[in-house]
């Protein structure tokens, strides 16, 4: 069945990873591949809530920031185990999506949006006020120097990076295939119609943000270690809200493959850009095609390809 | 026959910032009984179900469903008890098929009563009693306005009510399109489903209730079989004024 | 460190710049308090607003509340084109929710980094005469860079109430908020009578941009920091009251006045967050009106 040639698609990808890394020293390769891999985990997330429910995150930069300094605050008070930093930090995003939630997704799905949009502006407001997280003037964490089985950290994080994304596309098509998706999709085209029909609505609801919110927690888990020097400003970047909602926009929202499409293209063609234009230029064009995409090709190229194909209405 | 009281509406009371939409309204429907609802534009009718299936809560009162309180239950809890409700105005899931549109009713509300049951064979059962078995793949977008019509019915119908609220499926259809509607409604009242009719359509109304309650202002006015209400001089004043 | 001289200086500051929110989230209720458009870009199109000011206060000398002025007819006519594309995109189709916000928060992007790209991230400020200058009223000392700001907002306010309250097309926008159908059969176009009232939404962050600039410094990001606080307003306000966005718009001001000077500037943008959940836990109608 489809479900296991992915998977041995999956196990296929870790491997030849793995491989490259005692090929190919080129680290460049390795930091832009975590980056990208990085982007899958949020654009996936985001989706769940997103693409999935019909509920706009603007905030994943708090999510994901969240995450990161959970784990940077863990290593520098407890020197944790990786898997630790996994687990905590996808505890943390969790937490946050249920509260949020909780507090929200009873009242219109606007609400939730703009609550979405001041969150990252507020927890960056407390970590800018919190000495023990290193303030504005941000926090070091020193990357190990030997690791198990690879020649590097950064190597070692790649992998790890890979991971996660497979792992987080492997949740969003699980859910996206159940009972739990069909009921999230019900949502997503008509709320009132699906409580009427028996589908528990803010039950639903508060999963696909828990979810959601664990998963952009989990991918800044291994951030400080790839970026060692961690402060508000940078962590806290736009560039991840605009991004991890570009990216499934563009892709093609209402399936698992979308926001892989988007992070995968959009990240790739930001990597490139990055070198030769400045990042400002970067985020207007990303602006200019998410603008373009809403209004043009809503259902993203995922959708444009299903109507070529003259398939079933996206 | 003396069925079972299945829906007890006890002075039901709803207020809208400062307008009262509904003052003490009570109602019964027995098991399997064929209701109808009707009354002047703005008489409550739609606010009186959207308390009844959960939409909105109700300032006074108290509403028993099979025995149970559901005064206070959400709207997806009620459906799970059995009640089901289709919309004046469609609101189709438009980015599934037309039986996916009725799977999702089977897997969340009917499921909880009926854990064994085929959830395709029995949305395809009940598309073909209603007559859009031929565009079961097709996406409930792309469906006319009676087509739509008989989706709400249908997917209505898949939560496996005891009690099913038909709320004005028969407007703005044509005289052929009422009568298919009509015919689907006492199939389904065959089964054993009590259906609560909201209708402007006389004839319709008149031909498929056994018993009739009419709303005006917030209010009920009158109750009884079709020919006490057709005669009735307050159902008429409330309909053509004074 | 109390003393009731910073108490009364952090009020009195408080409440001057709460009149100059007021006029920045005036166009939020408009759009979404009464015409259901969650214009979440309206921040950026005040910063827009800003910059218009400044280039034509530096590059010609123009006074800037006369060049925020002048360029709201400009801004009118953009707030109608953009509510046609909305329109036609997104509102006709009924897919606002999802891809309506994302088509405003796509326009945040493009007009932000458009003047970063244009103007680079320093601060810009303008100069008129009396911006310097302060009042002095007994214990009060009143900054003409933020009275003079708060004055016109009050203005402004005054005037958009009375073109809803007093004229026919004021009258439709509030009647477009409640009934498509009866406006139809009065023989008013809803949609243009929507786009009107977008365009004025639009034409208010002209004014307020440039009121923004007099008050301080502007670079393009700096309208973040004002999505949280308007959204608060227009919430706490009841969404759709222009009197209850000034009341809200006041408290606003005060209460992040006496965090920044009690608790330090750091912490001010906590406030319109606190203030925004507060309100949607506990009353989500606000202070004066409709739920939801």
């Amino acid at each position: 069945m489809r479900g296991r040639a992915l998977l041995a698609v999956a196990v296929a990808l870790v491997v030849l990873a793995v491989a490259l890394t005692r090929l190919s020293a080129n680290q460049y390769y390795y930091f832009a591949a975590y980056v990208i891999f990085q982007y899958v985990v949020l654009a996936t997330a985001w989706n769940i809530l997103g693409g999935y429910t019909g509920y706009v995150n603007f905030g994943s930069a708090g999510f994901f920031a969240l995450g990161a300094y959970t784990a940077a605050i863990l290593i520098k008070a407890f020197q944790v185990p990786f898997p630790v930093l996994l687990l905590a930090a996808s505890t943390v995003g969790g937490l946050l999506g249920l509260s949020l939630g909780y507090l929200t997704l009873r009242l219109r799905g606007v609400f939730f949006s703009i609550a979405t949009l001041a969150l990252a502006v507020v927890l960056q407001t407390l970590i800018v006020n919190w000495e023990y997280a290193g303030g504005s003037r941000g926090i070091y964490t020193m990357r190990p120097a030997e690791v198990l089985f690879f020649g590097n950290y950064v190597e070692f994080l790649f992998v790890v990076m890979l991971i996660l994304a497979l792992g987080a596309l492997a949740t969003a098509r699980w859910i996206e295939h159940s009972w739990l998706g069909r009921g999230l999709a019900a949502i997503r085209d008509n709320e009132e119609a699906a409580e009427c029909m028996g589908v528990p609505t803010l039950r639903l609801k508060l999963v696909a943000a828990t979810v959601s919110g664990a998963l952009m927690g989990i991918a800044g888990a291994p951030f400080p270690y790839y970026v060692t020097y961690m402060e508000p400003a940078s962590t806290f970047n736009l560039d991840y809200a605009v991004n991890s909602l570009a990216m499934p926009m563009i892709g093609g929202a209402t399936t698992w493959v979308g926001p892989l499409l988007g992070a995968v293209l959009l990240g790739t063609a930001q990597q490139i850009a990055t070198v030769t234009i400045s990042s400002a230029l970067n985020l207007l064009i990303v602006g200019v095609v998410l603008v373009a995409f809403v209004i043009l090709a809503p259902d993203g190229i995922i959708g444009l390809v299903r109507r070529r194909r003259g398939g079933r209405h996206a | 026959m003396t069925a079972g009281i299945l829906l007890d509406v006890r002075g039901v009371s709803k207020r809208f910032g400062g307008f009262e939409a509904l003052t003490r309204v009570s109602l019964q429907v027995r098991e399997g009984e064929r209701f109808g609802l009707i009354g002047p534009n703005g008489s409550g009718k739609t606010t009186l179900i959207n308390c009844v299936s959960g939409a909105l809560g109700s300032d006074e009162g108290e509403i028993r469903f099979a025995g149970h309180d559901i005064t206070r239950l959400p709207a997806h809890q009620r459906t799970r008890l059995g009640i089901a409700r289709s919309f004046q105005i469609p609101k189709p899931f438009v980015s599934m098929t037309v039986l996916e549109n009725l799977c999702i009713p089977a897997e969340y509300a009917a499921h909880a009563r009926f854990p064994g049951a085929d959830v395709v064979a029995e949305a395809m059962e009940i598309l073909r009693l209603i007559g859009l078995e031929a565009k079961a793949h097709a996406p409930a977008a792309g469906l006319t306005q009676i087509e739509l019509r008989k989706l709400e019915l249908a997917r209505a119908m898949a939560a496996r009510p005891r009690l099913l609220i038909s709320d004005e499926s028969m407007a703005g259809l044509s005289s052929a399109e009422v009568d298919e509607i009509l015919a689907i409604l006492l199939a389904l009242n065959e089964r054993g489903i009590a259906i609560i009719m909201i209708e402007h359509i006389m004839r319709a109304v008149m031909r498929f209730s056994q018993r009739i309650v009419v709303l005006d202002a917030g209010a009920r006015i009158a109750e009884g079989g079709p020919d006490e209400i057709l005669n009735n001089p307050a159902v008429e004043k409330a309909y053509l004024g004074e | 460190m109390f003393s009731f001289d910073l108490l009364l200086d952090a009020i009195v500051a408080g409440i001057l710049v709460g009149g100059f929110y007021a006029a920045v989230s005036l166009g939020i209720t408009l759009a979404f308090g009464l015409l259901n458009v969650v214009n979440i870009a309206h921040p950026a199109f005040v910063i827009l607003g800003s910059y218009a000011a400044f280039v034509v206060n530096s590059g010609f000398g123009l006074d800037p509340i006369l060049a925020g002025l002048l360029f709201m007819p400009v801004f009118f006519l953009l707030g109608i084109g953009v509510y046609r594309i909305y329109y036609a995109s997104f509102e006709k189709r009924g897919e606002e929710s999802l891809r309506g916000l994302v088509f405003f928060f796509g326009i945040i992007f493009i007009i932000e980094v458009s003047l970063s790209l244009q103007y680079g991230v320093d601060y810009r400020s303008v100069h008129a005469a009396y911006i310097g200058d302060s009042l002095r009223l007994g214990p009060i000392d009143l900054a003409f860079r933020l009275a003079i700001p708060c004055a016109m907002a009050l203005v402004l306010t005054l005037a958009l109430h009375l073109f809803l309250s007093r004229t026919f097309y004021g009258r439709a926008v509030k009647a477009v908020s409640q009934d498509h159908l009866a406006l139809r059969l009065m023989g008013a176009d809803p949609v243009r009578i929507k786009g009107l009232a977008f365009g004025i939404a639009i034409a208010t962050a002209s004014l307020a941009g440039a009121l923004l600039i007099m008050i301080g410094p502007v670079e393009p990001s700096i309208g973040r920091e004002y999505i949280g606080r308007v959204f608060a307003i227009a919430v706490l306000g009841g969404m759709g009251s222009i009197g209850g966005t000034l009341v809200a718009a006041l408290i606003l001001g005060v209460l992040e006045s006496l965090t920044s000077t009690f608790y330090g500037p750091s912490w001010a943008p906590a406030v319109s967050f606190g203030i925004l959940l507060l309100v949607l836990a506990v009353r989500p109608s606000g202070l004066f009106g409709r739920a939801g």
